[in-house]
């Protein structure tokens, strides 16, 4: 991945135009970042010092400081995004929400196991392995939706055990609990960042995604500190503002690399075996990485399809098509086939829900799946996902 | 040079030079064509010397290997396509290098089989080569019409002689046969007769390849070449 940062293989295409893409999404990024640091000095105290109003003043007056707080939301959203676009808005206000809504409850959870020092970093290991495996697996949103709700009952259970104050749990070095909820908030929370942030990056926004999250981990960071330390627990074992920057550092690495351009053909040839053919033009056809996988991810599902239903001796044939304004994949197979008309009885033999998740896929790059089939002719699929722009060659 | 019907025997027998650096393979695909009928006049292993056979072997097919130890596939094609343009060269490969294939195609060859493939369908593909029907792998159809999509992207200023377009018809049918359907389906989904679709695989071949030979024409008359090979 960082290898792509070096020797990017757009900087070998014919494109001036895309370093200045990536000149403008870095600056958006940057600036970004830069906006909500200096918005977490901006607190409704500092606001109200600043307009000579009380602070007491202002809590009296809900309806005020609800004003201030969303006017500057809505400024800091407008601002984004101008700079860097709906996209990467929708992906950074996915991403800091996941991580700020964890990052308590991590912190809390990792305080209460500082006595158990190999068990903390075990447990928040398996809860971002687990997360991670769940971002890459095929069912990956009701996943995340479940580990989400999982993580949520099992803080509401912890708040409730604690009669409604969960920095008991710290205090009392509770060790069960604390690595049930470690666990299952790291995995969420790395699971909802995960699934989402393939669209963002197929669509180049991750360097200006980054930013606010750097700046909301920043300031989630330094809100968790202050939660801590409310509850007169042992001081806190490390500096979530400098473990977020850190982490935040090693993300941007990787996902720069994970927004570059990967070549179709390769990863298509790969499934050529005695049964599959597989038909691609010479010249690369590029997709942004993420895309590619999933186009790949779809074409495999669409052969493990062809595999359990067209018929033990049934063959396939993959067509990879370089279109103007985007890219063909057709995969057909000469098996038995399935009657258009009669979609139920597919979803018995369970061809649907196969199909469901390929369409899912592409769908998800903007993307469109045909299904074609005839008792007797097999069955063709045909994926088509929209190049972005950027990547015209 | 006539093939009465595809499985066959030619009436006159069809010359055949057989171009590969590996003994046994081509002595054995020799045999396999002697077997068939087939009149081999040459067997050789390197491109300089298959372009100095070809005059007086005078083949009206040769096999060729596209990883030669002295000249590249393309050149081979180029150079026995200048000694006779009559000649039909089918390509075999064991590694399909995808753009050195297309060049060769582009080159003249008339069509290509990997090297995995079965005698029978060797035997078949030659029968059909001698009678100027070109032989598309699934493979080499998804070669050409990525071929004719990239024409059409790089050439929005049309260079004189225009671009090689393919009508809609040719498309649909260039893009079923990449996706592995045979002649006889062809023409049954799309309600036309074998010989139609036959035509429309030949046509988009010679587009290419007359493309090619303005290309070559053009480029040698901005560098001040002439026709020295």
């Amino acid at each position: 991945m960082w290898l792509y940062r070096r020797g990017d293989p757009a900087a070998a295409g014919p494109a001036g135009n895309r370093s200045w893409q990536r000149v403008r999404l870095v600056t958006a990024g940057t600036l970004a970042a830069s906006v909500s640091i200096s918005l977490a000095l901006l607190t409704t105290q500092r606001m109200a010092d600043l307009l000579g109003v009380t602070w007491s003043a202002l809590a009296r007056h809900a309806v005020a400081q609800t004003a201030v707080i969303g006017a500057i939301t809505l400024v800091t959203v407008t601002l984004l995004a101008a700079l860097a676009g709906l996209w990467p808005l929708a992906g950074a206000v996915t991403a800091a929400v996941a991580q700020v809504a964890v990052l308590a409850p991590v912190i809390l959870t990792l305080t209460a196991l500082y006595k158990n020092d190999p068990l903390r970093w075990l447990a928040a290991l398996a809860g971002a392995a687990l997360g991670a495996a769940v971002a890459g697996s095929r069912w990956r949103v009701p996943l995340a939706a479940a580990l989400t709700v999982l993580a949520a009952m099992a803080l509401f259970i912890a708040y409730g055990a604690t009669t409604g104050d969960p920095q008991k749990l710290a205090v009392q070095l509770i060790v069960i609990p604390s690595v049930l909820i470690l666990v299952l908030c790291a995995a969420a929370g790395g699971a909802v960042v995960g699934a989402t942030a393939p669209v963002p990056a197929a669509r180049g926004a991750l360097p200006a995604v980054l930013g606010p999250l750097a700046g909301t981990l920043a300031v989630g960071g330094l809100q968790a500190t202050q939660v801590i330390s409310v509850g007169d627990g042992e001081p806190l074992p490390f500096n979530p503002q400098i473990t977020s920057a850190t982490l935040l550092l090693l993300a941007g690495a990787a996902s720069t690399g994970g927004g570059a351009d990967e070549d179709l053909r390769g990863p298509l040839q790969a499934l050529a075996a005695p049964a599959v053919e597989v038909a691609t033009p010479a010249q690369a056809v590029k997709l942004p990485s993420g895309i590619a996988t999933e186009v790949v991810a779809a074409v495999r599902a669409a052969l493990d399809n062809v595999r359990k239903h067209a018929g033990a001796d049934a063959r396939a044939w993959i067509l990879l098509e370089d279109e103007q304004d985007g890219v063909r994949v057709s995969v057909r197979d000469d098996g038995v086939g399935f009657p258009p008309e009669r979609p139920a009885e597919a979803a018995e033999a369970g061809r649907l829900g196969i199909a469901q998740s390929m369409r899912g896929r592409i769908a998800d790059c903007g993307g469109t799946t045909t299904i074609d089939s005839r008792p007797g002719q097999g069955t063709e699929v045909e994926f088509w996902v929209p190049r972005v722009s950027r990547t015209r060659r | 040079m006539k093939v009465p019907g595809r499985d066959d025997v030619p009436v006159i027998p069809v010359r055949v030079m057989v171009v590969d650096d590996h003994p046994i393979w081509r002595d054995a695909v020799a045999r396999d064509l002697a077997e068939a009928g087939y009149d081999v006049t040459a067997v050789v292993g390197e491109g300089v010397q298959a372009t100095r056979v070809a005059p007086a072997a005078r083949p009206d097919v040769v096999i060729l290997d596209l990883q030669l130890p002295d000249l590249s596939g393309v050149e081979v094609v180029r150079r026995l396509i200048a000694t006779d343009p009559a000649i039909r060269v089918l390509m075999l490969s064991a590694s399909g290098e995808q753009q050195d294939v297309l060049d060769a195609l582009k080159a003249g060859a008339l069509g290509y089989l990997v090297k995995s493939a079965k005698p029978a369908e060797l035997i078949e593909a030659v029968a059909r080569t001698a009678a100027g029907d070109p032989v598309f792998t699934v493979g080499l159809a998804g070669l050409v019409l990525g071929e004719y999509r990239r024409l059409a992207a790089v050439s929005a200023p049309a260079p004189p002689g225009g671009t090689p377009r393919l009508t809609g018809r040719e498309t649909e049918v260039l893009r079923l046969v990449a996706k592995g359907l045979s002649y006889k389906q062809i023409a049954e989904r799309l309600v036309v007769s074998h010989r139609t679709v036959q035509n429309h695989v030949q046509n988009t071949l010679g587009k290419l390849q007359l493309h090619n030979r303005v290309e070559l024409t053009r480029y040698a008359i901005e560098q001040g070449l002439d026709e020295n090979t």
